[in-house]
Parts: C-alpha cells; sequence; structure tokens
C-alpha cells in the first residue's frame, strides 16, 4: 500500500496551484497543512482523480491512479470541503445511495448505512430529511460516507469543521482507530486536532511542499524558537506584529503572549515545550515575511 | 434508476407536473365513460342488427336490397314516390360500387356497410345522408370514416393536435434538465465523481431513468389526449377497438391497425420526439452545466426547430401529404408529424431510393438512442476529466 506522487505540478493558465511535488505516503495519518490557496485541494483533488495534473505522476504501488480508474476509486475515501447533498435524500437513503455508487450490494449496504449511522450518532435522525440537518451534523454524515467502503485511502478535507469540541473529539477518535491499516490524508486549519492523531505533517506552501517530516521531528525543530511572555498590559498591534504572537495562553491565573522568534523576546520570556500551532506560526506567519 | 426517479421527482415541481397529468387524465377517463354510455346503447342496437354477418352476407343482403328498389322504381308511377326511391336506390347503388371496389378490406368494411345500409333502410334524410356519404367515400377516398365523418375528424385534428406535443416537450425540459444537471447544481459532482460508479455507472443509469421518464410522459400526454378526443366526440372507450386505417389517406396507407394500437405507434413516436429533446437537454448539459442555460438553451433549440419545420411544412407537399396549415409543424421533434407520415404514406425517397416507412421508423428510433447514448457519453467523458 503506497500511493506515489512524482514531481506532481498543477497550473491552472499561467497561474501556479500546485509545483514539482514529491511525496510517497504508506500507511498512517498525514496532516496537510497550509493556508488558503497554498494548493491544498488541488493536491487533494488530484489524489482524488478530480482533476489531471499538468505534469508529473500520481501511483498506487506503481500504477497510475487515472489508468486504474473505478479499481483505484473502489478503494478511495473522499470527504470533500463543504459537503454538499441531495436536501430531499434522509440520512438513511442518502447512505445507501453512496453505498450504491461505491459498488456495494444493496444487502451490505443497509448493513454498512446502519452501522455508520451508529458510528457518527446519526442513527435517532436515520429517517430525517439532509435538508434539515445542522452543520455539524451534515459533517458527520459525510464522515459515514467517506467510510463506506472501508477505504484504504481515506481523504478528509477539513473534516471538523462546524463540529462541537465533543463531536470533535469523538472524531479524532474514530480517525485514529483508522489510521493503522490505511493511507489517511487530513486536510484542516484546525491545527490541535491533527496534533493528537496525524504521524506525519506535511507542510504546502505556494504550491510547493515545503516539510514532510514526522510530527514529533517537527515539533522537537521548533526547540529554542518558541516563547512565553507574560502580558503585562495592552499589547498594541505594532507590538503583537513585531512579536509574531502564535497564541495567548492563560495558567496559573496569568495570561502568557506565545512568540516565535529566533531569539529570547525578552528577558522574562520563558521557552515552553513547543506544539503543532508553533510550527505552523513559524511557517506560515504572514505578517513575518510569510514564514520560514 | 429508482434512486434517480427519486431525485426527480422529489422535486415539488415535478411531482406536481405529474399530478396534474395523471388527475387530468383521470377525470376526462371518468367524464368519458359516463359520456360514453347513452351513445354505446345506440351503437349497440344498430349492431345488433347485423351481428354474426360476414361481409358477402352483407354485400349479397345490400344487393338483392338494391334490386328490389330498382324493382320499385321501375314499377312506380307516383313521382314523388318515384324521387324518394331513386334517391334510396343511389345512395344502395353507391354503397354497393364502394363495397365491390374495396373487396379485398373486408374486415373494414363491414362496419362501414352496416352503417350506410341501416342509414339507407331508414327515414329519408338517413338515406340521403347516407347516398351524400357514400357518394363521397366513392368519388374521394381522403374523407372515408368509420363512424361518423364528423367524430372521425375530431379524432383525426386531436390526435395531430400539436399544442399536446409542444407541452409534452416543455414538461420534459423542465423535468430531464435536472437529470444531467443535478448532481453539477446540488454540489454532489466532485463527491461522486470520486466514487466506483459515479461517473459511467451513474450516467447508464441517468440515461434509463430519462428513457423511463420520456416513455413515462408520453403515455400520460397520450392517453390525456385520448381522453380529450374521447370526451369530445362522446365516443365510448370500446371506440378504441374499431379499426382506424381509413382515417385518412386511406388508398396510400398500408397498415391495418386498431385506434388502441395506432395510439400505441403514437406512444412510440411521442418517446422518439422525446429522446430527441432528451439528446438537445443532454447536450445543453455538457457544455453548460448550469440548469438556466440548459432549460433555455433547449426551449429555444426545440422552438428554432419548430420554426424551421413550419416553413418546412407550408411551401412543400414533399410527402405526399394534403398542404398544412403552416404553423403547427416541428419536424422530427415532433410526435404528430410522425404519425401523419405513419399514417399517409407507404414509402419514403432515401437519396433516391424507395424505404418502407416503418424500417425508417425503426432507423430514426435507434438513431435517436444512439443520438442520446452519445452526448450521454460525452457527458461522461466529460466528468472524467
Amino acid at each position: 500500500m503506497k500511493l506515489e506522487l512524482k514531481n506532481l505540478s498543477k497550473f491552472y493558465g499561467k497561474v501556479r496551484a500546485l509545483e514539482g511535488v514529491d511525496l510517497t505516503l504508506d500507511k498512517g495519518i498525514y496532516a496537510l497543512l497550509g493556508p488558503n490557496g497554498a494548493g491544498k485541494t488541488t493536491l487533494i483533488s488530484m489524489i482524488a482523480t478530480l482533476i489531471r495534473p499538468t505534469a508529473g505522476k500520481l501511483l498506487w504501488d506503481g500504477r497510475d491512479i487515472f489508468e486504474m480508474g473505478e479499481e483505484y476509486r473502489s478503494f478511495l475515501g473522499y470527504m470533500p470541503q463543504n459537503i454538499s447533498y441531495y436536501k430531499e435524500f434522509s440520512a438513511e437513503m442518502f447512505l445507501q445511495y453512496m453505498c450504491e455508487m461505491k459498488g456495494l450490494k444493496p444487502r451490505e449496504g443497509r448493513g454498512r448505512t446502519t452501522e455508520l449511522l451508529k458510528l457518527v450518532a446519526l442513527e435517532d435522525v436515520a429517517k430525517r430529511k439532509v435538508g434539515s440537518f445542522s452543520g455539524g451534523m451534515k459533517q458527520r454524515l459525510g464522515i459515514a460516507q467517506a467510510l463506506i467502503n472501508d477505504p484504504k485511502l481515506l481523504i478528509l478535507d477539513e473534516p471538523t469543521a462546524g463540529l462541537d469540541p465533543k463531536e470533535r473529539i469523538r472524531f479524532r477518535n474514530i480517525i485514529h482507530s483508522l489510521g493503522e491499516d490505511r493511507i489517511i490524508i487530513y486536510c484542516t486549519h484546525i491545527v490541535p486536532d491533527v496534533e493528537h492523531i496525524a504521524g506525519r505533517v506535511l507542510l504546502l506552501r505556494r504550491g510547493k511542499l515545503i516539510k514532510n517530516n514526522e510530527m514529533g521531528e517537527l515539533i522537537s525543530q521548533m526547540q529554542g524558537l518558541v516563547w512565553e511572555l507574560p502580558l503585562k498590559e495592552q499589547v498594541s498591534e505594532e507590538r503583537m506584529e513585531e512579536l509574531a504572537i502564535s497564541n495567548i495562553t492563560q495558567h496559573g491565573g496569568k495570561l502568557y503572549m506565545r512568540i516565535i522568534s529566533e531569539e529570547q523576546p525578552d528577558e522574562e520570556a520563558l521557552a515552553p515545550e513547543p506544539c503543532l500551532e508553533d510550527v505552523y506560526m513559524y511557517f506560515f506567519n504572514e505578517s513575518q515575511g510569510e514564514g520560514k | 434508476m429508482r434512486k434517480e426517479l427519486y431525485k426527480l421527482f422529489s422535486r415539488k415541481e415535478n411531482i406536481c407536473l405529474l399530478i396534474c397529468s395523471l388527475l387530468l387524465l383521470a377525470v376526462y377517463l371518468f367524464r368519458v365513460y359516463v359520456g360514453g354510455q347513452e351513445y354505446q346503447k345506440e351503437v349497440g342496437a344498430l349492431r345488433e342488427a347485423f351481428q354474426g354477418q360476414t361481409w358477402k352476407e352483407c354485400a349479397g343482403e345490400l344487393e338483392e336490397m338494391t334490386l328490389k328498389l330498382g324493382e320499385a322504381v321501375l314499377s312506380e308511377t307516383d313521382a314523388d314516390t318515384l324521387k324518394e326511391l331513386s334517391t334510396r336506390l343511389e345512395a344502395y347503388r353507391l354503397v354497393l360500387d364502394y363495397v365491390n371496389s374495396q373487396r379485398e378490406h373486408k374486415t373494414e368494411l363491414i362496419n362501414q356497410l352496416n352503417m350506410y345500409k341501416t342509414m339507407a333502410g331508414q327515414e329519408p334524410s338517413y338515406y340521403q345522408r347516407a347516398a351524400s356519404q357514400a357518394f363521397d367515400m366513392y368519388n374521394y377516398d381522403t374523407q372515408t370514416h368509420i363512424w361518423d365523418g364528423q367524430m372521425l375528424m375530431y379524432f383525426n385534428r386531436y390526435l395531430n393536435y400539436r399544442v399536446v406535443d409542444l407541452l409534452f416537450l416543455i414538461t420534459l425540459i423542465l423535468v430531464l434538465s435536472r437529470l444531467f444537471v443535478g448532481e453539477e447544481e446540488s454540489g454532489m459532482q466532485g463527491l461522486l465523481d470520486a466514487t466506483k460508479r459515479g461517473r459511467r455507472y451513474l450516467y447508464g443509469k441517468k440515461l434509463i431513468t430519462a428513457l423511463a421518464v420520456i416513455f413515462l410522459y408520453a403515455l400520460i400526454f397520450t392517453a390525456l389526449q385520448t381522453g380529450i378526443l374521447l370526451f369530445r366526440t362522446s365516443l365510448p372507450l370500446t371506440f378504441l377497438l374499431e379499426p382506424v386505417q381509413c382515417l385518412s389517406e386511406y388508398e396510400w396507407c398500408p397498415y391495418r391497425m386498431r385506434v388502441l394500437e395506432l395510439l400505441g405507434i403514437c406512444v412510440l413516436a411521442r418517446t422518439l420526439s422525446g429522446l430527441f429533446a432528451a439528446g438537445i437537454i443532454t447536450l445543453f448539459s455538457v457544455i453548460f452545466p448550469n440548469i438556466l442555460i440548459v432549460l433555455t438553451g433547449s426551449i429555444l433549440t426545440c422552438g428554432l426547430m419548430a420554426f424551421h419545420s413550419i416553413n418546412a411544412a407550408a411551401n412543400v407537399d414533399t410527402w405526399g401529404m394534403y398542404p398544412d396549415w403552416g404553423w403547427n409543424h416541428i419536424g422530427l421533434i415532433n410526435a404528430g408529424r410522425m404519425m401523419e407520415l405513419l399514417q399517409s404514406i407507404h414509402q419514403v425517397d432515401v437519396f433516391g431510393y424507395p424505404v418502407d416507412l416503418v424500417w425508417l421508423m425503426c432507423a430514426v428510433t435507434i438513431g435517436a438512442i444512439l443520438w442520446v447514448f452519445l452526448l450521454a457519453r460525452l457527458l461522461y467523458m466529460k466528468n472524467s476529466r
């Protein structure tokens, strides 16, 4: 089970969406991070065979995925960003429809539908029309449809957008349990979601893959670059921009500014344990010359 | 296909269209049933008198009566009676002449024969009418009708009434335009394209759904049209089992069929015209996957085709038909036009070769299916990217 991206590029006219991406994905969970316009959705769409690359190849166990066609899509699970539905379908009917589209037999599909509705806690509203669902319920249904064919390759584009904290934790647990024997590409802006479950992190910026590291390795690279400074007074906007504040945290009844800097910004600044958010801020801080 | 149909008919406007059609149909059929009761009694009484008779027996009886009338005319001296008998004799003779000239169509003629025989044996007004109609029938074959010339003229007119065909096409365009662009409109396209069967299989299903919907609507519209017709002519439902080949252009029409069979062919012809319309819708869906463009484009294209064939029909009588009224021909996408062709001619000239119309219709049907299939394939290829 191996997905290879070889010198992958995509241009829309003269606009570069992706350029020279080389990547090999084995079993595990991959967090795909990058700011808006970095090329995440383009990359995901190519892996989902929705668009063809301008140059380069996408290989599954050495075979071109576009030539594999239906065979490749039979083990692909895909949840797009801002997923839409047939509003007049009930949740159950929608999943059964997707079962048919994914090549499951009707009886098999019915069983799988019940199982998945339970997994995403939608069994009580199975007969309700999708049009009446809240954003979170729609997201959960989207996750369920992506899992229908027990995919070897699962692509999730912003899957936790709109989910409440409890649902997000539940979802993280589901994904974590699935990641052992398949490839999961998890694309998100909500960095803490992937911090707990992703094995590797892929950082994409302006269509180029700038980092492909183990989570721990990438975070450890941030040692000595993250600082925490007690927040004493109102900080001006200029100072905030100057300091590249990644977050404001509170512990021991005090507020702290979390700062990304190669040098200690202040004598009082402490060096906390870095996290993935710090990595994100370090590489994608627009105010700091678009990161490192 | 069930889910594709559900997708189409779970939309309120489509289900409303369908329910309205079915309700209208039910109302008309009920009215026809009630209105037809009395007429059926009259027809029943008329038939009873000649039940069990063969064509030969009828013709023999007619001949015998003609002879008797001839003798009566010769022996009569009173001027008024002589005039009346002569008129009656003329009616009998004309019917007999016509019957003898059309011997090969025995089974169909029996009904005409019975009617005119009855009329000629009745009050003076009846046999005068019979004589007049028999005269018309004898001299102008196109005027030949089964029961009553006026009623069958209605039948022919309603059967080819293009408004129904235009309504049929517009309904089809409204319903089917969502079939191929529905995914794009609802935002499901990307999701389905990433599934195993979301491309070729799905479009195959859509094609079958389109065919089923076209056939369903062709059936509903033809049934509605027939309902209106039967209601207007006060004919009973049993009329559907009558032979119909004498409606128009009798002498050139090689087909012998009942009204019901003719309506069956009308459904097929309408399905065929629906296929052409579906092809146009598909073509627009391939190029512009937007519901408004598909709707407007399809309606305008069908309108242009109609306009073109209006000119074609108004100028020439190419098909060996009576000159048309001009405004109502819409060429290949008009089922009524096809029906006229089918009823009126035997062979058509295709690049200098005579081709039987039935075979031509078969070829056109296959062509229409291939046309939609090809466009569905285009749609699939476009989605394959």
